[in-house]
């Protein structure tokens, strides 16, 4: 499995512990009547921000302990991995194309998201597929991206 | 019309040039190894600017290295 490939799949399982932990310790607040929930937007909006923030900060400090532990088995083996600091445009490429992939799944969340609306669901229904949306589409894009290595783009 | 391929020597002209390892060869024209493994398995077709580095390195012309090949 090369550099790129070992990256992709260390995104796809850090996103998918990260939302999970998220979700767990956010129900767990929910349960506790932690939250005000009288005004379910507000309580929503609140919900995604902190998502948005928690998601950037914890994939910023793991990308950091990443590259630590890799230069650490670099030391240790004495065998520099080359691809580590090389993003080329086959790399830019497949970003390009696996992001597209995640914009699609999120596009037709905000649409459904839209329809319940106009079906009066909801505004947790709103929220959910926005959030699933975001999450599914981001998976499938690091799945894609570990296809497009493994397979050519 | 007839869909197409791009093929290419790479592998052939690295083993010409004093067996040049895909490592040395990424190094000279600034991408990952994985990209030189990519390119030479057809996997990847690369950019022209990229195939006009490839074709500075091997000193040849790009159609020297690359050809369209008919699926």
């Amino acid at each position: 499995m090369s550099y790129q490939e070992r990256r992709s799949l260390f995104n796809l399982v850090v996103s998918i512990i990260i939302t999970v932990v998220f979700i767990i310790v956010i129900r767990g607040m929910y349960l506790n009547d932690r939250f005000d929930t009288t005004n379910m937007m507000k309580f929503w909006s609140l919900i995604l921000i902190i998502y948005i923030v928690y998601s950037i900060v914890t994939r910023i400090v793991i990308t950091i302990l990443y590259r630590i532990a890799g230069e650490i088995r670099d030391e240790i083996t004495g065998d520099k991995e080359d691809a580590r600091d090389i993003v080329d445009e086959r790399d830019k490429l497949i970003e390009l194309k696996s992001e597209r992939i995640a914009n699609y799944f999120f596009m037709f969340a905000f649409i459904f998201a839209a329809i319940s609306q106009v079906l009066d669901y909801s505004i947790s229904t709103f929220f959910v597929m926005i959030i699933a949306g975001g999450f599914i589409g981001e998976i499938c894009s690091y799945i894609t991206q570990i296809v497009f290595y493994r397979r050519g783009v | 019309m007839a869909k197409s391929k791009i093929e290419n020597n790479v592998r052939k002209l690295r083993f010409l040039k004093d067996e040049m390892t895909q490592s040395e060869l990424a190094k000279l024209v600034g991408v990952s190894r994985q990209t030189v493994v990519a390119i030479e398995k057809g996997q990847y077709s690369p950019s022209l600017e990229l195939a006009f580095k490839l074709a500075k390195v091997f000193e040849l012309k790009i159609e020297e290295i690359f050809y369209l090949e008919d699926e």
